[in-house]
């Protein structure tokens, strides 16, 4: 459960001469953890998921993905190691769910080839595990937001990668279905998926008990844990509100909380 | 979405019927009979009931006529089909993207320069190309790749390149070019040879075999640069393979039959009516569903009147409402 999936070194962004967007970045991410990235609108974590999906290159530093140097990575091998799960979606056709996560199995697949018999076998494997069987002829551009989650997630776990990273994947969900879509992610980390993802609660990060990142408006980025990161001075200075860091008696562990209005 | 199985199976069948159907109508009526033992004739020893002019229509007339009605049918509803893919822009056709009218312009340059066939259409190729490329580089100015940006850069393109043509006509010797220019502007297949549709079949079946063979994979590309790059996809590759030869079937259609505006628009819409949207069975059916469609249309442009009416007319009247039909039945959001 230890090994090592990722490592980025002293990592940072800008467009061109502009001002960086993220600087010197350090962060590690092993089997089965889960980390969350925390940090106000603008700051940088969808770059940072950006850069580590390879999509954008980072300006400076080094990015080590099972010890291999990300960039140097042929995209399709990447693929096979990191599965993104981006904020927004292009919906402007109507897949059925069944071939939008079909498309999961492109990086196993050579130019010219289609999802074999066995690739379909192994979606409907994934979507009766999620219980997303009857939504399989459905269009994926009329499911619900929370619905739409979980396919993205089956999309992703088609293409067996180690590494999960969503970009805030419960954004926009009602709250029920936010609590769903966490303890998804904190199943398949109990099956030693490593996880990124990024949210704006920082309560999400105390419920998935995992490490923490947080990316200040300046895009400067701090690796700990609840108890090194998640106090009142920190969260002020993030949020530029008061909240507190508590335990909760009745629900068994901690939570973060403002304070009245 | 239900799956509707056997679809492709019926539009060959229509697609025979129609070519059947196209080969025995006209000025000079044939039966069935006459066709199939006309047709048979090349290939087994039957006795010859039939006057030297069957053959002759049948043969050097009618077949070229029909053949270039499929091809280029199914080339502008293929080449339709995959714009509108990869570019994630079901509003986008090989019109609006400006490469018929780049393509126009390549073409009736040569012809107005009298050269042959070949430089035809290498130069219809060589417009289409400047103008997807010129089309596909504005959205990237403005940083702003909506629907409606690359709708706006296909306008101006297709302008520019309109007015161009506009230019060649002209300059056109009035006499004897500008007809011919004008007329094939309207698209017709009237002046087809055997030799014409022999030029441009090699290209053409080779592009469509690349597009047949990647056409799950546009798919990729339909969910979002984003997403393609996660899932392991060589963006610029695919979409340059993609392009080119999308580009490839409209400029080839061009060089023979004008250009005939509506079925790279209208048919993959119409595909994806029938089968939905995944380009696995979309591809297909967009191609039979097209040639279908041209030999229909091109059977009654030489049967409606007298004379020959152009085929963009007919496409026109057909394809706009039959568009419009398309849209409010999906209720798309624009």
């Amino acid at each position: 459960m230890d090994e090592l999936l990722l490592e980025v070194t002293q990592a940072s962004f800008s467009y061109g001469k502009e001002e960086p967007i993220f600087q010197n970045v350090d962060l590690t991410l092993k089997k089965g953890e889960i980390l969350t990235i925390l940090g106000p609108n603008g700051a940088g974590k969808s770059t940072l998921l950006s850069c580590i999906s390879g999509f954008h290159k980072v300006s400076h530093g080094i990015l080590r993905i099972g010890g291999q140097d990300l960039y140097k990575t042929a995209p399709k091998q990447l693929a096979r190691q990191i599965g993104f799960v981006p904020q927004n979606q292009i919906k402007t056709y109507e897949f059925s769910v069944r071939e939008y996560i079909a498309m999961g199995r492109a990086p196993y697949l050579r130019f010219g080839q289609s999802p074999s018999k066995a690739d379909y076998q192994m979606v409907d494997e994934v979507m009766e595990q999620m219980n997303l069987l009857p939504l399989a002829e459905k269009s994926y551009t009329k499911l619900s937001g929370g619905e739409c989650q979980q396919v993205l997630i089956a999309r992703v776990l088609v293409q067996q990668p180690q590494i999960i990273m969503l970009d805030e994947p419960v954004n926009h969900l009602d709250y029920g279905n936010q609590l769903k879509i966490l303890r998804l992610l904190k199943q398949l980390s109990a099956r030693s998926f490593g996880i990124i993802l990024t949210s704006h609660m920082p309560d999400h990060a105390l419920l998935l008990e995992g490490t923490i990142g947080i990316m200040d408006r300046e895009g400067n980025f701090t690796l700990g844990t609840a108890k090194t990161l998640l106090h009142e001075e920190q969260l002020q200075t993030l949020y530029g509100e008061k909240i507190c860091r508590t335990y909760v008696e009745q629900a068994k562990r901690e939570a973060c909380i403002p304070y009245p209005l | 979405m239900q799956k509707k199985k056997g679809v492709l199976g019926v539009l060959i069948l229509l697609c025979l019927i129609l070519f059947c159907a196209g080969m025995c109508c006209g000025r000079f009526q044939i039966t069935f009979g006459e066709l199939a033992a006309v047709l048979a004739s090349r290939f087994i020893d039957i006795p010859v009931t039939w006057s030297q002019n069957v053959d002759n229509v049948v043969w050097a007339v009618r077949l070229p006529r029909l053949g270039g009605a499929f091809f280029v049918g199914a080339s502008l509803a293929l080449s339709g089909t995959v714009y509108q893919g990869i570019f994630q822009n079901p509003l986008v056709s090989p019109d609006l993207l400006g490469v018929s009218a780049g393509a126009c312009v390549g073409a009736s340059l040569a012809i107005l320069n009298g050269w042959p066939g070949t430089v035809i259409q290498i130069l219809a190729l060589a417009g289409g190309l400047v103008a997807v490329a010129l089309t596909n580089v504005i959205p990237h100015l403005f940083r702003n790749k909506s629907n409606l940006m690359l709708v706006l850069a296909g306008i101006i393109v297709s302008g520019f390149f309109t007015s161009a043509q506009g230019l060649l006509k002209y300059l056109a010797d009035p006499d004897t070019q500008l007809a011919l220019i004008t007329f094939w502007t309207m698209g017709s297949l009237a002046k087809v040879s055997a030799s014409d549709v022999l030029m441009i079949m090699p290209g053409m079946l080779v592009c469509m075999g690349i597009l047949i063979c990647l056409r799950w994979r546009i798919n990729l590309l339909a969910i979002g640069e984003v997403e393609a790059h996660s899932l392991g996809v060589n963006i610029t590759a695919l979409r340059g393979i993609c392009i080119v030869c999308a580009t490839v079937l409209t400029a080839s259609s061009i060089c023979i039959a004008g250009s005939v505006g509506w079925i790279g628009l209208v048919i993959p819409h119409l595909g994806r009516l029938l089968v939905g949207s995944d380009n696995k069975r979309l591809v297909p059916v967009s191609i039979f569903l097209g040639a279908s469609f041209l030999m229909l249309i091109d059977t009654f442009a030489r049967n409606l009147s007298g004379t020959e009416v152009p085929l963009s007319i007919l496409t026109g009247f057909i394809g706009a409402p039959a568009f419009l039909g398309l849209l409010l039945r999906q209720k798309r959001e624009i």
